[in-house]
């Protein structure tokens, strides 16, 4: 299975436990016979999404700002199971890892259509990976509040939530959490 | 009343956000005296700059739009600067008004529900969050179609000068429609068939010249 890993932990080293556990999670399912690829998003040139839509209008498909937010696009788009990883954060992602998220719309169309009984926009790419998720400094609560919405914008990138994991047991649970998507 | 207005769009100024802030100052100054100033989020450095603005505010309303289904980044950043006021005495008072593309609030109640979460820890009381669906492409309509869409808006505000409070029988009037109704649907279906559904786009598409490249696979 193609495995993107988007490492949304805003601090260098063991601050949280989440950089050494995605580094042991990376090694644990490549050994397993995954291709797996971490991106470290804090030593990216990530800009903030400027809600332009030129993505959709102007150079479709593409962003039309210049950095480095694209190169996860084509990893992303051509695997089978997307973790997002984050600490928790005033009850919520890391803004870092939200920044990636908003500038994600380039993968999706602007045209709408109806599903699940709710307006959503249409495809753009004939697949979208499985989307697995692994939270540090998370309670119960933000566990579950957090797998909400996870599965809320899984509907609009066509696909599905395949686990939740808390940072904590992630390294031992990971490999049966892939296996079982 | 002094009020603190932060626009937490992306696009800053130039935005939807904008519009709404501009028809909630129109409702308030109806019905009495407001003092008032508007920041830009997207202008603020570092969460000093966010300190120094908050600790001195009697009231916060902050409008913004939704952004794959939450807040935009720069927003949560907002937050996260909020953190060392968690728990803390002397706050203001705080609102929001949430925004968002889609026409159906349902879009929105996660973000409501986040913000009914945060907002009274960062707050002195937490006034609410009132949802405002459809605003992407207030630009382009007639000024009579985007009164009309402000009239909620206008109402809060005038309501808030009232009582210090969001009405939440207003706030509930904005949030509609939760989900479109199966008449609704029927039309939609029916507009989306006749290819009006993707107006806006197809209008922003062609003035781009790149309708033809619309479903561009760059990443594949
Ligand atoms: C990156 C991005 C993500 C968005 N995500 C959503 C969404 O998940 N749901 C929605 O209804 N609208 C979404 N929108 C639409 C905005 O909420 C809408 O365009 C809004 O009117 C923008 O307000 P502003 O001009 O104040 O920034 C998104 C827009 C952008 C640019």
């Amino acid at each position: 299975m193609k495995i993107v890993i988007l490492n949304g932990e805003p601090a260098k080293g063991k601050t949280t436990g989440m950089n050494a556990a995605l580094d042991k999670i990376e090694k644990t399912l490549t050994k397993a016979g995954h291709e797996v690829e971490q991106f470290i998003l804090r030593d990216m040139d990530i800009k903030y999404c400027i809600g332009c839509f030129g993505c959709w209008v102007k150079t479709p498909g593409r962003c039309v700002i210049k950095d480095d937010a694209y190169i996860p696009y084509k990893p992303i788009m051509n695997s089978d199971l997307l973790i997002y990883a984050s600490p928790v954060k005033m009850k919520f992602i890391s803004s870092l890892l939200k920044r990636m998220m908003d500038r994600m719309i380039p993968l999706i169309h602007p045209y709408m259509s109806i599903r699940d009984g709710e307006m959503h926009h249409t495809e753009r790419y004939d697949k979208s990976p499985v989307i697995g998720v692994v939270l540090g400094d998370a309670t119960p609560d933000d566990m579950e509040f957090i797998e909400r919405y996870f599965k809320r914008t899984a509907l609009n990138f066509f696909t599905r939530v395949g686990f939740v994991l808390n940072v904590d047991n992630a390294v031992k649970e990971v490999e049966n959490a892939v296996n079982n998507i | 009343m002094q009020l603190t207005i932060f626009n937490g769009s992306p696009r800053g100024k130039k935005s939807n956000s904008s519009i709404i802030i501009e028809h909630f100052i129109k409702g308030c100054e109806e019905a009495g005296k407001v003092d008032y100033k508007v920041h830009i989020v997207k202008q603020l450095k570092k969460a000093e700059d966010l300190h120094k603005i908050y600790k001195t505010s009697e009231v916060v309303l902050v409008v913004f739009p939704l952004y794959v289904d939450s807040m935009p980044a720069m927003m949560k950043e907002f937050f996260e600067w909020l953190e060392p006021f968690v728990g803390k005495k002397g706050l203001p008072k705080l609102g929001f008004i949430i925004h968002s593309g889609f026409g159906e609030a349902i879009h929105s109640f996660f973000l409501r529900d986040y913000l009914d979460k945060i907002g009274p820890e960062i707050s002195s009381e937490y006034l609410g969050t009132m949802i405002k669906p459809s605003t992407e492409g207030m630009a382009i309509q007639t000024s009579g179609m985007v009164k009309k869409k402000m009239r909620t808006i206008r109402d809060l505000a005038a309501a808030f000068i009232q009582s210090g409070k969001f009405d939440p029988v207003i706030m509930e009037k904005s949030a509609k429609p939760i989900k479109y109704n199966a008449f609704a649907k029927v039309i939609i279906r029916l507009i989306k068939g006749l290819g009006f559904l993707d107006f806006y786009w197809n209008y922003l598409l062609k003035k781009n010249g790149a309708k033809d490249m619309h479903d561009a696979r760059p990443y594949a």
